[in-house]
């Protein structure tokens, strides 16, 4: 087993961005097993020998209250099953604001592993006239010290080095378990005034109020700058997310299907084609199309992540998210989701409290997201006549469409409540949040986070979206190739027909409910496929055959089942790989299925009783 | 005299004098400086007066009210 280091420090400090100037792409996220926390290793070669770097989760302090300090605490002191106990600790800390850092390296020096202070940001603090005593702070200490530039990658060898006197050494950590209570005041209080003493030993000038800061804290706050901003900011990432990606996705889908028309040509047996074109490369474009999307979101969460604005963005909207239970930090990740649910989910991971992750990620599903909207239009389309309403200020078509976000934002705001106050009620957290310096975000951690994520998404989210795709190409492909019409799908359909019956809808439709579940715009083209069989060509447009085949209140009672079903296997997918669970992914579809139905069901019975059809 | 953080203005300081919060706030909340005779400032409040923005140590740390009330200070103006 390779030796492992491990880089320890406070969120902000730049310990990251050390990370990333020691291992380059050399990156591996998984999860610890059993939590949710990512466990972020990479590979360091020193004269020869492979050894593994550890990211731990930015930390105040390693005493375990949340999963992240528990992780960090069982990792630093050896006492996780799964990673040897480390030969040595990287603690990166804030030089500008090192009183607070010096408490965590304390308590890290307690633990008596070789231990290496990186003094970080130190451009910063000689900026605002800050010096340090390097030799007195590392005697004061026990530990050496070197300063660093982590953006400019100053100090990353005196880190290597340090990793390499230590490669071969075995030192056990001095605490054998993990402490079950919280310190007492007084610990915190007596290792605070040693960080204090060590401080005003080694410090030979504190460092002054940044004029730079100031102004640009000024600007971002200000009543009529910072809501503009702030608005701005709301804007773009959603104006992105929804619009920008698009010309990307498109090239991607363009791509796979004259990569699957260039494949056909090529292959003779129909089967075999069907499940390469249809199956295979419909089902990788499928899963790639999301890309483009997340590569944009995270593009946005790490510039404002790295730049400090996210936390200022939480910061304003907390009072509003907290009226339905939630926080500041859930505001973005539910933005993004009316583009898409993936990206959205995705982005929960910024929140730091479990339960309100949790909570954020069961409710980004019944945001509007764009691929409802290809079926509301169809159907809008094909039944809500253009009239003006509201003393012709909106059309009747938009007013329906509006609706029905609104359906998905008033249910999501009960459910919300619902949620955190039953199953995932947490003890009273409180919300404290600090609002970082603003920095100047660097350009090779934020690459680094929209690889790493990417990645992410393909290699484990991507796999099961891929494999349910196969399995309901198999379903509307077989037993006879190529005709939905009597295939496995068509059977199902029949078969849930008297569940859906009462919503008003036939089997046809049911088909399009389950081809549908590998992408909600799919069942626009499953209806197109099945009404065109039935019908013959009879040279009607789609939304013309709609109207034949559908009636208004089946129309509506459909547009409400697909506001508020989980009709996405992707949604679970990355709902799976975020919570390290099924079980996370199974409650989500269930509750939002029945939610659909009695929506649903609510609706089409309702309306009969009112005399519509 | 005695108020507590929530109580203060935009741009006002005091030195924390004791704590009326669960321990494991308080606990939190002092390892993130917020210690009996370190000086705090309000920098400002959020647009609806919650949560708030304080100035510790050389860091802003946003808090909400409920917390913030259960700091008690003495007033420097």
């Amino acid at each position: 087993m390779d030796k492992v280091f491990a880089i320890a420090g406070n969120p902000n400090s730049g310990k990251t961005t050390i990370f990333n100037q020691l291992t380059g792409l050399r990156q591996k996220v998984a999860n610890y097993p059993g939590v949710t926390v990512e466990k972020v290793a990479g590979v360091v070669q020193v004269n020869g020998s492979h050894l593994t770097v550890i990211d731990l989760p930015g930390t105040y302090s390693i005493h375990p209250r949340s999963p992240e300090e528990k992780i960090a605490c069982e990792v630093l002191c050896g006492l996780r099953p799964d990673i040897p106990a480390p030969s040595g600790i990287v603690c990166v800390v804030d030089s500008t604001n090192l009183e607070r850092n010096l408490y965590l390296a304390l308590q890290i020096r307690e633990i008596g592993l070789p231990m290496l202070l990186v003094l970080n940001m130190a451009d910063e603090m000689k900026g605002r006239g800050g010096r340090i005593d390097q030799q007195r702070l590392s005697e004061q200490l026990g530990v050496p010290v070197v300063s660093a530039v982590g953006k400019k990658g100053e100090g990353v060898e005196e880190i290597r080095r340090f990793l390499a006197t230590y490669a071969h050494t075995n030192r056990l950590p001095l605490c054998l378990k993990v402490p079950a209570n919280a310190p007492a005041p007084e610990e915190v209080r007596s290792r605070y005034r040693r960080a204090g003493e060590i401080l005003a030993a080694s410090q030979i000038q504190a460092l002054s109020d940044s004029p730079l800061q100031e102004f640009v804290d000024r600007a971002v706050t200000h009543p009529v700058l910072g809501s503009a901003l702030f608005l701005a900011v709301v804007i773009v990432v959603f104006q992105s997310v929804f619009t920008w990606a698009k010309p990307l996705m498109d090239l991607l889908q363009v791509s796979f299907l004259r990569l699957g028309e260039g494949v056909k040509i090529y292959i003779q047996n129909p089967l075999l084609r069907s499940l390469l074109t249809d199956g295979l490369i419909a089902g990788v474009g499928s899963v790639l199309a999301f890309v483009p999307q997340i590569f944009i979101l995270f593009l946005f969460i790490s510039l404002l992540e790295d730049s400090g604005y996210m936390a200022r963005a939480a910061f304003l909207m907390d009072r509003v998210m907290k009226k339905i239970g939630l926080q500041g930090k859930s505001f973005l990740p539910l933005l993004s989701s009316y583009a898409c649910a993936i990206p959205g989910i995705m982005a929960c991971r910024t929140i730091e409290n479990k339960n309100d992750r949790l909570a954020t990620m069961m409710i980004a599903p019944l945001m509007t997201c764009s691929a409802r909207l290809p079926v509301y239009t169809l159907l809008i389309a094909a039944f809500v006549p253009q009239i003006q309403v509201l003393g012709s200020l909106v059309s009747l078509p938009t007013m329906v469409l509006l609706g029905l976000y609104a359906l998905g934002l008033g249910i999501a705001v009960v459910v919300a409540s619902v949620l955190k106050s039953s199953v995932l009620k947490s003890k009273p957290t409180p919300f404290i949040l600090e609002l970082p310096p603003y920095r100047i975000p660097n350009a090779r951690t934020v690459f680094n986070t929209i690889w790493n994520r990417s990645r992410l998404f393909v290699r484990r989210a991507g796999t099961i979206i891929l494999g349910i795709s196969l399995l309901l190409w198999v379903l509307a492909s077989f037993p006879h190739r190529g005709d939905i019409h009597t295939s496995f799908a068509a059977a199902a359909g029949r078969l849930i027909e008297p569940a859906i019956r009462p919503l008003g809808f036939d089997w046809r439709i049911g088909i399009g409910l389950i081809t549908s579940f590998a992408a909600r715009e799919v069942i626009v083209s499953s209806l197109s496929t099945i009404y065109k069989v039935q019908a013959g060509d009879s040279g009607l447009t789609l939304v013309e055959t709609v109207r034949q085949q559908m009636t208004p209140l089946t129309a509506v009672s459909l547009m409400v089942f697909f506001a508020l079903a989980c009709q996405c296997a992707s949604t679970l997918a990355v709902v799976k790989r975020e919570t390290n669970s099924w079980r996370w992914p199974a409650f989500l579809f269930s509750y939002m299925s029945v939610l659909a139905y009695l929506c649903s069901l609510l609706t089409y019975q309702g309306g009969r009783l009112l005399g519509f059809v | 005299m005695t108020t507590t953080l929530d109580k203060l203005t935009e741009g006002q300081k005091g030195v924390i004098v004791g704590f009326d919060l669960p321990l494991e706030t308080q606990i939190r909340l002092m390892e993130l400086g917020f210690l009996e005779g370190h000086e705090v400032k309000l920098v400002r409040f959020a647009p609806l007066k919650d949560p708030l923005e304080v100035a510790v140590l050389n860091s802003r740390i946003s808090i909400r009210r409920a917390e913030a009330s259960g700091i008690r200070l003495r007033h420097l103006g």
